[in-house]
């Protein structure tokens, strides 16, 4: 069974994935609460859907861009995983998972990422092209789109994507 | 049965392995060489700094103690006081670890932690009284047993170790400044200005540094060619004189059996010995206490340790009200 987790956005978005096809597609608007709600929603999850721990073979994560946190919490979870049960883990960006015409990731209230990274005025856009708007295409395209994501070989390679400085 | 204690509250990533109450590793990741050249620590890159090596550590501490996560059970982590942002990583992480290894998290307060760090190594005889020092906080606290905690008084404004780096930056130190701040005092004249004590209308005995910190900014201003050794000596046996005037004032109103100093300021070799001499010496008992350095700073150990030891309290009080 694989998992797919992303809280790069204020969304926490939750998939199970068999080899086939989606088996459920979850996501909640955690008003920026990831570090508080995100792993209590997992367990949700996974409950809900009748699927131990130990099930899951292979998990998917976003490592953005996006917010720091929101990536750091799923990031976190999967190292902790990774300890616990050695599986597969695979990593994209959250332009890997919307639809092709998404040209921009939401940065903050006013700035938005563009493809390379860089910092774009929100007033500068077509809004329509920020990403995590449609969960409907999202959730439609995600088995396909995860064939994007590369797999760790080592937890180093597990690097949020920090497309601003510290400061 | 073995325990893992997870400490990320601020700039050190640490994790501990305890077998009961021993403590088999206690490996710190410090940060301190990152947040130097800012003087000071920046959330965002502590945070970042946690993600990065929290893996690390735990794999360094298991191979350290050769055990195994299968092993471990139970988890103590540290919930509060801290960073957010350096909080949540060692909050999730412990928790993640606890669901998918079938065993309890518990979340521990930090400053309690730091009360019970001299505890590790010298047996309490409660009531007692504690004073935690460090870079974020600075109060007395009545420890009447590992639950009962009574704050006695704290810091207005700024902590003790906030004012030693504040003067540290003004003489131009190394960030963090207190270890040099007390090196450079071994050599200076203790006496080379008089530092001004803050009075207090209502309560008398509590803290501030606020104002030291301004009257330093003016001084060293005004005396850049002064002795940087007499500078830091007069400070820091101001600064001294402040915590342990106090702490006398609270040893005589509330009579304690111990007094520990703990927390990161603690390590002050000056500190311990003068205040050695005031409680231990001129008072004719061995009352006064103080943690090993490693357990003064931030570590996992003093998490685990307070875990243990405030779980055997309430299960202990929890037995005697069944019989």
């Amino acid at each position: 069974m694989k998992l797919f987790i992303d809280t790069s956005s204020e969304y926490i978005i939750l998939a199970l994935l068999n080899d086939q096809k989606i088996i459920e597609y979850y996501h909640e608007n955690c008003l920026k609460k990831h570090s508080e709600v995100s792993l209590d929603k997992i367990k949700e999850f996974l409950l809900k859907n009748h699927i131990k721990n130990s099930d899951i073979n292979e998990i998917y994560c976003v490592v953005g861009p996006g917010s720091f946190t929101g990536i750091r919490v799923t990031l976190t979870i999967v190292k902790a995983w990774y300890l616990v049960y050695p599986i597969s883990i695979y990593y994209g960006t959250s332009f890997d998972i919307q639809h092709h015409d998404i040209k921009y990731i939401s940065a903050n209230n006013n700035e938005v990422y563009d493809h390379s990274y860089n910092l774009i005025p929100k007033t500068n856009i077509d809004v329509k092209k920020i990403g995590y708007i449609n969960h409907k295409d999202i959730s439609n395209n995600l088995f396909n789109n995860l064939k994007k994501f590369k797999k760790i070989h080592e937890l180093k390679e597990l690097s949020p994507v920090y497309a601003k400085g510290f400061i | 049965m073995y325990y893992l204690a997870i400490e990320t509250s601020c700039d050190e990533t640490s994790i501990a392995i305890l077998n009961d109450n021993k403590i088999i590793q206690n490996i710190i990741y410090s940060q301190i060489e990152s947040h130097k050249v800012y003087k000071g620590i920046i959330p965002e890159l502590a945070s970042r700094l946690h993600y990065e090596n929290i893996d690390k550590v735990l794999n360094e501490a298991l191979i350290k103690s050769q055990i195994k996560l299968e092993n471990i059970s139970k988890i103590y982590y540290t919930e509060k006081p801290g960073l957010s942002g350096s909080l949540f990583i060692g909050i999730i992480f412990a928790k993640t670890l606890a669901m998918l290894l079938n065993i309890p998290a518990i979340g521990i307060n930090h400053l309690m932690a730091h009360l019970f760090a001299p505890n590790i190594e010298h047996a309490y005889q409660y009531p007692l009284l504690g004073l935690l020092i460090s870079g974020g906080h600075t109060a007395t606290y009545l420890i009447k047993s590992p639950k009962n905690i009574e704050l006695i008084n704290e810091t207005l404004d700024d902590a003790v170790g906030e004012c030693f780096d504040k003067v540290g930056t003004l003489l131009k130190l190394d960030y963090p400044a207190g270890p040099k701040i007390d090196k450079l005092a071994m050599s200076g004249n203790q006496n080379s200005f008089k530092l001004p004590t803050p009075h207090f209308k209502n309560n008398l005995n509590n803290f501030s540094f606020s104002g030291i910190k301004t009257f330093m900014s003016q001084y060293i201003a005004k005396n850049n060619e002064q002795n940087i050794n007499d500078i830091c000596a007069t400070f820091q046996t101001g600064i001294i004189n402040i915590l342990l005037n106090s702490l006398k004032l609270n040893y005589h109103m509330y009579n304690p059996k111990m007094i520990v100093i703990t927390g990161g300021v603690s390590s002050n070799s000056e500190l311990r010995k003068v205040a050695a001499k005031i409680f231990n010496t001129k008072y004719g008992k061995d009352i006064c206490y103080f943690a090993s350095h490693e357990y003064c700073t931030d570590n996992a150990a003093m998490i685990g340790h307070y875990g243990v030891i405030l779980d055997k309290f309430i299960k202990e009080k929890n037995n005697v009200n069944n019989k």
